[in-house]
């Protein structure tokens, strides 16, 4: 967690409370749109998902696990740790709390995206399952049980496929290795270990 | 870390409750670098403003230093779906597709909020482009009805107010002033001192930026100290350094108790009595969805240079039948953006993470007797991407990706050149036909095409910064070719839509930045500028604000009328 100095505070607002920001449905093809063509080099906007959007109402959070469920959260795990596996000094994914933040975001933020989830990781699933690994049990990830060159092959036939998809999920994962740990990914400021950032006032 | 400074005289409740039949006698669209320095300079007069600003306080301490917020989610901004502009040049994107070029920052102190502050004085030149250079095909130059001279006090005025750092004399460029800096310049950073020396072995004369960040504190202007933790450009200051509006001029303003500010109040229309004279502005309280009508003496438009026009055009009439004061047919049209050039390159050392602009260089600021384009050129240090965005822009993933990102993110850095964009008739805005905002206005339309020799002026500015980068030992990753259109890079200069001219004919504001048609009506924000120059325009827009505001305290008895 990061502190505040206290005395900062403009009068009134003092925790950094989380707004829901809700979104509509042409706005979320509109960031999947984006992050195609940021995908193919296109456009330098990333995806931007929310803003201060009208308040139409995204039914409440159901927590992002439950909704996927445990097959496609193992399935997204690995993912996260193909876009960025640890190995000597990098953290990846999971230590760097990539994988929480996608749990916050898909129960809060973005689970206006949880269709695109859905659709992507059943996608990155077929694609293992016709990879050979058809004998994990159908409520398991046979994507998950892939050896990391399967699962890298994998996932770059999924790129080139589903390129809007696979740019989103890449984008989220990145978002939770370098962004402020406040939003609960870059654990314990990982991310910004990695790449030498410091965060003078975040210490 | 360092003692943290306190913050500074707490402003105070931004929104007042307006009684219909509620009336003023200065309004002012926009609470921005203008729209505060209008309510400032006015208030202090003694003149009664009310300032209607769209946005909200800019919350602080919750978006500070926060890259997601701030430059992925926008959190500052509308979604650009029922906000952004439709650009109708061929570009990356479908035609018709809402984009954010030119989107505004809905904020108390508009774009000063999240602005880098670097904050020029035009050059004579910048203000004198006919008769220095001569007719342009497909370019409409003029000079500006005012010399550098006329601007002088009131750049001093400004920079007193808003407060700027910087070492006079230090600039190649700079013109003369009557005044130094009011603070010494912002202190160093390892690459700007490392590009400075290599620019200086290149025989140049690079020199520290001037800047609206405080390098001390000032009980006057009610800054802090910078703390120097780098996140400027694009961002919050947490730490009340950056002298926005809404931490300098406003809380003033509001002090001596002539000053209105009403926040979440969108204003959609100026309505005018018989004789033409602007009478009400209808406007919204976002909020709450209702409309509201304030009576006024006079009106100042300080919305920006997108929001302005669109605002006129929203007011036509049967009186004013193509939108208020425009009979010229030039409301909206010769729109500017500065053409943003950068380059890229990687070097043998890490650096601090700084957005902070530092070091100018300006010895090709005017072109050569031999070069084929006019235009002229800034090139700035400080321009950086945050870690994700920087993350985002480079392809790949896997630990290949992940080892990259550790090892170049700290070693990267870039330069930005501001390019003049030249002044053309068919660069305009206009209010599109289909796409509406959520209240239901029409979002504006942009058409804008480079003129061949701001493309020239352009590559000519990447292949100097690249050179630059490469004398202080950084490995380009980049190539020098530009983008071409406005969507592939835009700043947030948006100028030109009202342009400043002593004839009604080719022009649509007067000299005092009144309107030719209605003569209670006036712009202060960059609508007004008849040409770009090559510098970003916030210190020239606050010091033109200052003397819109005098004239207009000068001429208050007939304003009233
Ligand atoms: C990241 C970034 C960095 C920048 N860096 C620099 C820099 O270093 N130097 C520099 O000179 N400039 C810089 N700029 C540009 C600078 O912010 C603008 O030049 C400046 O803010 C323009 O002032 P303005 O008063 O014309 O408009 P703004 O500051 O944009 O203010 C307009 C205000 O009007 C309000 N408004 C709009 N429409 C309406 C309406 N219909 N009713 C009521 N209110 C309305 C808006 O909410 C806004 O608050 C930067 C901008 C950005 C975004």
């Amino acid at each position: 967690m990061k502190s505040r100095p206290a005395r900062l505070l403009p009068p009134g607002g003092t925790s950094r409370a989380r707004r829901v920001h809700a979104m509509t449905r042409r706005q979320l093809l509109r960031g999947v749109v984006a992050g195609a063509l940021a995908a193919r080099g296109l456009a330098s906007e990333p995806i931007s998902a929310t803003s201060h959007a009208p308040a139409v109402a995204v039914a409440p959070a159901l927590a992002g696990q439950r909704t996927l469920g445990a097959a496609r959260w193992a399935t997204l795990r690995a993912f996260a740790l193909v876009m960025l596996p640890a190995a000597g000094n990098l953290p990846g994914a999971e230590k760097a709390g990539a994988i929480e933040y996608l749990k916050q975001a898909l129960a809060g933020e973005y689970a206006v995206f949880l269709g695109v989830y859905r659709r992507a990781l059943d996608d990155l699933e077929a694609l293992a399952r016709r990879q050979g690994a058809v004998s994990v049990a159908r409520s398991a990830s046979a994507f998950a049980s892939l050896s990391a060159d399967r699962a890298t092959l994998v996932t770059r036939q999924f790129a080139a496929a589903s390129p809007r998809d696979f740019a989103v999920l890449r984008q989220h994962v990145l978002e939770g290795f370098l962004a402020d740990p406040v939003h609960g990914g870059n654990r314990d400021r990982a991310g910004w270990e990695t790449v030498g950032l410091v965060h003078k006032h975040k210490e | 870390m360092r003692d943290l400074p306190s913050q500074p005289a707490a402003p105070c409740l931004y929104t007042a409750v307006v009684a219909t039949g509620d009336s003023t006698s200065v309004c002012i669209i926009g609470s921005g670098a203008a729209g505060g320095v209008l309510a400032w300079a006015l208030a202090r007069a003694g003149v009664d403003v009310v300032v209607l600003e769209r946005g909200k306080p800019a919350k602080r301490d919750e978006t500070a230093e926060d890259e997601l917020l701030q430059v992925i989610r926008r959190s500052h901004q509308p979604p650009v779906e029922r906000d952004g502009t439709v650009v109708v040049e061929p570009t990356a994107r479908a035609e018709g597709e809402p984009t954010r070029v030119g989107q505004a920052y809905y904020l108390l102190g508009g774009g000063t909020i999240l602005y880098a502050a670097a904050s020029w004085r035009l050059r004579p030149d910048d203000l004198r482009k006919r008769s220095r250079y001569g007719t342009v095909p497909g370019s409409e130059l003029v000079d500006w009805p005012l010399t550098y001279q006329d601007l002088e006090p009131w750049y001093t005025m400004a920079e007193k107010e808003i407060g700027v750092s910087g070492k006079s004399g230090a600039d190649p460029t700079e013109p003369p002033r009557s005044f130094d800096h009011l603070m010494a310049p912002l202190d160093e950073d390892p690459f700007s001192a490392r590009l400075a020396a290599a620019a200086r072995k290149m025989g140049l004369r690079p020199f520290p930026i001037p800047t609206a960040i405080s390098s001390r504190n000032d009980a006057y202007l009610g800054t802090n100290q910078c703390q120097y933790c780098g996140w400027c450009s694009g961002y919050t200051c947490l730490f009340y350094a950056k002298n926005s509006v809404d931490i300098t001029v406003i809380p003033k303003a509001l002090k001596t108790g002539r000053a209105r500010v009403l926040t979440d109040s969108y204003a959609t229309r100026i309505e005018t009595d018989p004789r033409g004279r602007a009478s009400a502005v209808i406007y919204r309280e976002t909020a709450t969805g209702a409309e509201k009508r304030l009576a006024v003496g006079a009106v100042c438009l300080a919305a920006g240079g997108v929001q302005s026009p669109r605002l006129l055009l929203m007011s036509a009439s049967k009186q004013f039948p193509d939108g208020l004061a425009n009979r010229s047919g030039l409301v909206g049209r010769y729109l500017m953006f500065h053409i943003e050039g950068r380059r890229t390159a990687v070097f043998d050392q890490a650096f601090d993470f700084v957005l902070t602009k530092k070091v100018g260089v300006h010895d090709w600021y005017f072109p050569a007797k031999t070069d084929a384009w006019i235009n002229h050129c800034s090139i700035q240090s400080g321009s950086r991407r945050g870690p994700l965005r920087f993350a985002l822009s480079r392809e790949g993933w896997g630990e290949d990706y992940e080892a990259a990102l550790a090892r170049d993110f700290p070693r990267t850095q870039q330069l930005q050149a501001m390019v003049e964009d030249l002044p053309q008739l068919a660069n305009r805005i206009e209010l599109d036909s289909g796409r509406k905002d959520p209240e239901g206005y029409p979002l504006p339309r942009i058409t804008h095409r480079y003129h061949e020799m701001d493309r020239l002026a352009l590559v000519h500015s990447q292949e100097r910064m690249g050179a630059l980068l490469q004398a202080a030992g950084g490995k380009l990753v980049d190539t020098a070719e530009a983008h071409t259109n406005i969507t592939g890079a835009y700043t947030y200069h948006l100028m030109g839509t009202c342009r400043m001219g002593t004839d009604p004919k080719d022009s649509v504001v007067d000299r005092d930045c009144r309107f030719h048609d209605v003569p209670n009506l006036f712009v202060a924000d960059s609508s007004f500028f008849p040409t770009s120059g090559g510098l970003n325009p916030t210190l020239t827009i606050q010091a033109n604000a200052f003397r819109v505001a005098d004239y207009i305290v000068k001429h208050r008895k007939e304003l009233g009328g």
